[in-house]
């Protein structure tokens, strides 16, 4: 039999902070020690990431089930360079038309002298703020992902 | 926590209902993965894009109302049960919703 306890890396022992963590992730502080760390969390990022950290494996946990051939079948045929090849040209040509073609569409409709100005600032107005709401839901999202514990799961 | 199903915790007996918890949620996924879903609907077969969302918003709900019942000092939560609905295309909304109860062992006073 292998000894694998000699060969086991030696974890150190979870700090002050991550033990906090932990037992707010678990809603086992008391409502004051709660509500300290509430606004530790407001003022510490590395904090509110080692919540969220303990929040995703625990549910994670809960995914007791073992894979289905489908699953595994589906991750094999994700690594099949054929298909990443082909997902991975489709996705850039629909980007690349979409995005030249919407900015072309636009600079030739802002550009266009037989289309009163009014119209055309309005209408390049209203594409400008579409674009700035666009990307504030964007960055939103994207400061957003490593706090959601849920983004794991697959089924 | 316990959560359960039934009306009743075996083998322990209610000692006070608190009341109502639940927990919501409304999850979606972006663009790319309903693109793919749709050609999926082509083909056939499961839709993981949306089998994920399902389960995305399913545990998230039921976190939300464990910890209102949390709030409460509940010791479990019985009747326990999932409703889901569509309030947007392709968004995924669960409602988890069950009565907080504070229980004691059945052998216990």
């Amino acid at each position: 039999m292998l000894d694998r306890s000699s060969h086991a890396p030696e974890e150190p022992p979870p700090s002050e902070d991550e033990l906090l963590a932990m037992a707010y992730a678990d809603g086992e502080l008391s409502a004051e020690e709660a509500t300290n760390f509430s606004a530790r969390l407001k003022a510490e990022p590395a904090l509110l990431r080692l919540v969220a950290e303990h929040r995703a494996l625990d549910v994670l946990a809960r995914q007791v089930g073992l894979p289905e051939p489908a699953e595994i079948d589906w991750s094999d045929l994700k690594e099949d360079r054929t298909y990443r090849g082909t997902t991975a040209a489709g996705w850039i040509l629909l980007t690349l038309s979409v995005s030249i073609g919407v900015a072309v569409a636009s600079g030739e409709f802002l550009l266009d002298d037989t289309v009163p100005a009014p119209t055309r600032v309005l209408a390049g107005a209203g594409v400008l703020g579409l674009a700035l709401l666009f990307g504030s839901v964007l960055r939103r999202r994207l400061r957003a992902i490593p706090l959601d514990p849920y983004r794991h799961l697959q089924r | 926590m316990l959560i359960l199903t039934t009306d009743e915790v075996a083998a322990a007996r209610i000692t006070e209902s608190l009341g109502l918890v639940r927990g919501t949620t409304v999850r979606t996924r972006h663009w790319g993965h309903h693109l793919i879903a749709a050609f999926k609907g082509v083909v056939g077969g499961e839709v993981h894009e949306y089998t994920k969302v399902i389960a995305e918003a399913r545990e998230e709900a039921l976190d939300r109302m464990k910890a209102e019942a949390f709030a409460l000092g509940a010791d479990a939560v019985v009747g326990f049960r999932f409703a889901t609905s569509e309030v947007a295309k392709n968004c995924a909304e669960v409602v988890a919703y069950g009565s907080a109860v504070k229980v004691v062992r059945a052998d216990q006073g």
